[in-house]
């Protein structure tokens, strides 16, 4: 019964990682098209875009050395890594521990692989990408790690998924405020609105879609997919954090209850970055630390609930 | 005038001494400066009868050996070698060198009466105003010169001064030490000599005014 | 005895002879580099066969040193250092003589194979030393040979400049550690370091010079300035050890004094986390704005030192409060990280030395394309800076994760509030620190290997010889096999520290480090994704171009700007200005030519270090005036010294 229930698990965390990121990806478009009174691609338009991908040659350039394709198989591979081990949707079969810095920094190794990537084909405008996003980084990085280590601290582990399997939400406050500060910080870690609109194509102020622009073909596609399931990850996580902090909705509920709950939180949150994203206006570049700066202040006040919940 | 025989070495050491701040010829000087010795010599030799002292005999053949003959000789060797006369002075001229230096006979003098003398003891105040007179003439001879030469009999000068007082005031100090003061005298008298050699092959003189130019700039 | 000490003390042996033997007769630099090399491979052994006894050695019956004998002692502190000291030692070697090569007229192989052995020596020396005169003595040849081996290329007046730095930078060290033996002995009444307890109050002037001293040597913010000088200067298998073995050393002095002698000075532990914390983000923030690969290592060292202090202050901090497990876990965290910096620090020293012996240049804005051209170091430097940046699954990021585990169970178990803030605090930066560190990385990877070469010597670049690569790939591995099996070496460390009442079982948390299983799922992954998706040859092609013709040298980005817009955030720390010059007819719609020249001022050396020397420079020279170079003033001196002496004696009788 275990092993049935167990291997069911698995077959939705699989699929899951197969098809969510498009469909999240489509979601999100769907939205903001809807906002601008389109019609729009239907939600599953990304997956048909990376079938297509996957199809076509790919074309390298000559400067390229090995590390230019290793990239992206690395990213892509830590990406499936992390979408296995971390509590991103729920239910989850027993995948061992995710630990949270470990979560973090495979987060940082595809941040440094994709970087070098971007500069290894000696284009001016990757290398200008990864200087913003590694300026991003730092300043957003702080905010990402004290808003899962407040959760951490009150749960007095460093394990995300002992972090997440606690569904009382007892310190419903925390769990909100921990939940915004990620899901700022997300948005600025993706370089999405408004550090960075990913739909338009200005090479000289885009982040990660200039540090993408040599690859093409199946490396675009491992690339594409990569930073999709990047993309799921980190709301599907901020998504869990707010559902932990809805009274009783998950306590001893069935599988189903949380599957449905988890897919419809982060439909939830894609949604509403959809609309955000359509609201807001892109930043100025200098402007940018201002932004971060509401994700770090979010982060602080959840590490301060979070010293005061558990300092008694 | 009733002077002692013991008293008249004494003095005349002193005023040698400030004949030789008011000369100029090197080669003058140290005849001087061997007279000085010889004086010495004597000095010591009366302190000997005196107090009927062996040992002071010794050092008094010592000093006659040393200082009267051995060191002048050696500095008329080294005249002849470096090929220099006269030294005049730096600061101030040899003539108003000599006044000072008699004015430093009347303030040892003074400084001398200041002392504590062995009571019954005629030579100890003339002792010390001749030692104290001699320290300050030698000093002044080392100060106004130029020439590395009248730095050593400076130095020899003052030398004698420190003897004399020790002559004087305590009957002369102990036999050992007294020998290796003289060791100590010949030694830097040698090495000396052979410095002023160096100074004059690598720059073509004596003259330690003109040593400034080795310190370093800043 | 037991034969691991011994091996230890042949081989300390065998270096003496040899410092004499090399000054004695000229060495060929393979014999030499062999003879270092097997040192070093002995300190490995007998570090291994001593790991959890203790061996103490006094050689009062031979030798003794005015009034105290030589005592040694080796026990699994010390063999843990020299573990690492040998391993670095042994890669050094190897690596030495074909590098040394291209050096061949520059430097003395007489007198740098002397210095070296010397080195290694004065290294070993502190590890094994029992009391402090040992001890000093030791540190002494160890600063000393390090200093004449900066200056190696004598001739150069940067390495002049570099070794006077660091020299003052030694001699304060030494100064404040002696001040502090002597303060320790007048209290204690021993020289022997098992009898030196800092926990009595009026023991903390003696700890606070003894840190002092040690943190200086250890480059700590803010004496951390002579690491960018003297790193660079030196060849780079001495930078190598410097970096990788000999900061470590103050290190391993700190961990002994302070935290097996257990320092209950607030202030005092207060004060070196913060000035860790501070040398951490400062030391990052300069290195990912020089432009010379070498400075780039040398300030990335005071990060690491900093890092590595965290662990060691939290692990005084925790003993004081009682929370053993804290303790353990960033005991652990500091010891791991100073082995792993030892390893990929060393590693990342050598491909630059290979850098340099192949393109001629260090200068990051002369480099480019070299992981075509090298690459076997191209892998090795992406190995060493993924490590540095602590990525999963290497070495780095299993040290690191001590660290944050070590802060993170503090601030639930602390009793106060501030000091639980506090942790919380580090955290977070430490997370912008690793950050910055990847920005870093990803810079000096980016212009020195990949793109296109920036000049025609990086062009010509060949790969180095295989005496050359073979050191860097082997402690490319170790840097991973470390990584991957540090849940295994961390219990032994964690025992370390006697004790089990902390108030988690400390052993248990590396079960949610599942480092081999990241590498091998990462590995798997990547095999699938190579093989399967990517099997394909791409079509080849230029580099897009905007259809403006092919790109040149000068569309490349630079290091400089690469590191520009954090350079803007941080220009009140770093002075940093960019003057713009224009020029043409019409300039602003037609310029035709455009000079960019980013500026750097070191605020600490401008502004603090400079103006006390100026002071100092001052005061010498008033006192430099009394020497005025006449013999008839000098007389004079003399002359009323004399008289001040005896009016002296009179009056104060």
């Amino acid at each position: 019964m275990v092993n049935i229930q167990n291997a069911l698990l698995w077959g939705y965390l699989l699929v899951s990682i197969v098809i969510v990121p498009g469909i999240i990806t489509g979601l999100i478009r769907k939205v903001k098209a809807r906002l601008q009174n389109r019609i729009g691609a239907p939600v599953w338009q990304p997956l048909l875009d990376l079938i297509k991908l996957f199809r076509k040659e790919e074309t390298l350039s000559e400067t390229a050395s090995w590390l230019f394709r290793f990239s992206s198989a690395l990213n892509l591979s830590i990406a499936v890594y992390l979408a296995i081990t971390s509590p991103w949707i729920s239910p989850r079969p027993d995948t061992g521990a995710c630990d949270l810095f470990l979560f973090l920094y495979l987060f940082a190794a595809m941040r440094l692989f994709t970087m070098l990537g971007a500069m290894d084909t000696g284009s001016p405008f990757g290398p200008f990408a990864a200087s913003r996003e590694a300026t991003l980084s730092f300043m957003v990085e702080p905010a990402a790690i004290l808003s899962l280590a407040s959760l951490a601290l009150v749960a007095r582990s460093s394990d995300l998924t002992v972090v997440f399997s606690n569904y009382t939400s007892q310190h419903w406050a925390l769990w909100v405020l921990s939940g915004s500060a990620f899901l700022l910080a997300s948005l600025v870690e993706l370089s999405r609105m408004p550090i960075d609109d990913p739909t338009t194509h200005l090479e000289l102020t885009m982040v990660h879609e200039a540090m993408i622009l040599e690859a093409s073909g199946k490396n675009l596609a491992l690339v594409e997919f990569a930073n999709a399931l990047k993309l799921s990850i980190l709301f599907g996580i901020s998504a869990q954090c707010f559902l932990h902090a809805i009274p009783g909705l998950m306590v001893n509920a069935s599988p189903t209850i949380h599957g449905i709950a988890g897919l419809t939180g982060l439909s939830l949150v894609a949604g509403s970055v959809g609309i955000f994203e359509s609201l807001s206006v892109k930043l100025n570049w200098r402007a940018a630390p201002e932004f971060i700066a509401y994700s770090l202040a979010v982060a602080l006040i959840a590490t301060l609930a979070a010293l005061g919940a558990d300092f008694v | 005038m009733n002077l002692p025989l013991a008293q008249i070495p004494l003095l005349l050491i002193a005023l040698v001494a400030i004949l030789m701040v008011g000369s100029t010829h090197l080669r003058l000087n140290i005849w001087l400066f061997s007279a000085q010795a010889l004086l010495v010599t004597m000095a010591t030799a009366l302190s000997a009868v005196q107090h009927s002292d062996s040992h002071l005999y010794i050092i008094a053949a010592l000093l006659f050996v040393l200082k009267v003959l051995a060191v002048p000789k050696f500095f008329m060797y080294i005249i002849e070698k470096v090929e220099v006369q006269r030294d005049t002075g730096t600061v101030v001229r040899a003539p108003v060198a000599m006044l000072l230096s008699i004015a430093f006979l009347w303030l040892s003098y003074i400084l001398a009466r200041q002392l504590p003398v062995p009571s019954g003891d005629t030579i100890g105040w003339p002792g010390a105003t001749a030692a104290i007179s001699l320290l300050c003439t030698g000093l002044l001879l080392m100060l106004t010169r130029r020439i590395a030469l009248s730095q050593i009999i400076g130095f020899l000068v003052m030398e004698n001064g420190i003897y004399i007082f020790g002559l004087t005031q305590t009957n002369g100090m102990p036999m050992f030490i007294e020998m290796g003061i003289l060791l100590d005298v010949l030694a830097g008298v040698m090495l000396a000599g052979l410095i002023a050699f160096r100074i004059k092959k690598n720059f073509e003189h004596i003259d330690v005014t003109m040593l400034t130019e080795l310190k370093e700039n800043l | 005895m037991s034969i691991g000490s011994m091996i230890i003390g042949a081989s300390c042996l065998t270096a003496l002879v040899l410092v004499f033997c090399c000054l004695l007769h000229k060495p060929n630099h393979r014999i030499a580099s062999l003879l270092l090399a097997s040192i070093g491979v002995l300190f490995v052994s007998g570090a291994l066969l001593c790991w959890n006894t203790v061996t103490l050695w006094h050689i009062s019956d031979w030798i003794s040193i005015g009034l105290i004998c030589p005592e040694f002692k080796v026990d699994s502190l010390a063999a843990f250092f020299l573990l690492s000291l040998g391993t670095i030692t042994t890669c050094c070697a190897v690596y030495s003589p074909a590098y040394l090569h291209h050096l061949a007229d520059k430097i003395n192989s007489r007198f740098y194979w002397s210095a070296q052995f010397a080195f290694v020596l004065g290294m070993a020396g502190v590890l094994i030393s029992a009391n402090a005169v040992v001890f000093l003595v030791a540190w002494e040849v160890m600063s000393l040979a390090s200093a004449c081996l900066v200056v190696s290329e004598f001739r150069q007046h940067r390495a002049q400049r570099a070794a006077m730095i660091y020299l003052v930078a030694t001699r304060m060290a030494t100064g404040f550690i002696s001040a502090g033996f002597l303060i320790m002995y007048s209290i204690c009444g021993d020289w022997s370091f098992d009898s030196w307890q800092f926990s009595d109050h009026h023991k903390w002037l003696a700890a606070s010079l003894l840190m002092l001293g040690l943190i200086i040597k250890a480059g700590v913010w803010p004496f951390h300035i002579w690491l960018p000088y003297a790193h660079p200067e030196a060849p780079s298998p001495v930078s190598a050890l410097m970096s990788g073995v000999m900061v470590k050393v103050s290190i391993f002095a700190l961990i002994r004094f302070f935290v097996f002698g257990h320092l209950t000075c607030a202030p005092l532990i207060y004060g070196l986390f913060a000035l860790a914390c501070i040398s951490a983000f400062w030391g990052i923030l300069f290195a990912i704005n020089q432009r010379e690969l070498k400075r780039v290592l040398a300030y990335s060292t005071v990060e690491n030192v900093g890092l590595i202090l965290v662990g060691v202050s939290l692990c005084i901090w925790a003993n004081n409060l009682g929370l053993t497990g804290i303790a353990k876990i960033a005991l652990t965290g500091a010891l791991l990280h100073s082995f792993g910096h030892g390893l990929f620090k060393s590693l990342l020293f050598l491909c630059a030395g290979s850098v340099d012996y192949a393109a001629h240049t260090r200068d990051l804005s002369l480099l480019g394309g070299l992981a075509k051209t090298m690459p076997s170091t191209g892998i090795a430097f992406i190995a060493g800076s993924s490590a540095i940046c602590a990525l999963p699954p290497f070495n780095g990021f299993a040290s690191k994760w001590c660290l944050y585990q070590g802060l993170l169970q503090s601030s639930f178990t602390m009793p106060l509030l501030i000091d639980r803030a506090i942790t919380l605090g580090a955290i977070g930066l430490l997370s912008c620190v690793g950050a910055l560190a990847i920005a870093t990385f990803a810079k000096a990877i980016a212009v020195a290997f990949l793109g296109n070469a920036r000049s025609p010597q990086s062009r010509k670049a060949k790969e180095v010889p295989l005496s050359m690569k073979v050191p860097q790939t082997f402690l490319a591995l170790c840097c991973l096999v470390a990584g991957v099996s540090s849940p295994w070496l961390a219990p032994p460390l964690m025992a370390l520290i006697p004790g089990t009442n902390g108030l988690q079982p400390p052993i248990s948390i590396f079960a949610t480090l599942p480092l081999w299983q990241v590498g091998l799922a990462l590995t798997v992954m990547i095999m699938f994704f190579y093989g399967c998706v990517l099997n394909k040859a791409p079509h080849i092609d230029r580099t897009w171009d905007c259809g403006f013709g092919s790109l040149g040298i000068k569309s490349q980005v630079t290091g400089d700007s690469f590191a520009q817009p954090i350079a803007r955030i941080f220009s009140p720390i770093l002075r940093h200005k960019l003057a713009i010059h224009i020029s043409g007819r019409e300039r602003r719609h037609f310029p035709e030519r455009i000079v960019v020249e980013p500026s750097m001022v070191s605020l600490l050396e401008t502004r603090l270090y400079r103006p006390a020397a100026n002071i100092l420079d001052r005061i010498s020279r008033m006192i430099g005036k009394l020497q005025a170079g006449s013999i008839h003033l000098y007389l004079l001196y003399v002359c009323l010294a004399l008289v001040l002496v005896v009016f002296a004696g009179i009056f104060l009788w």
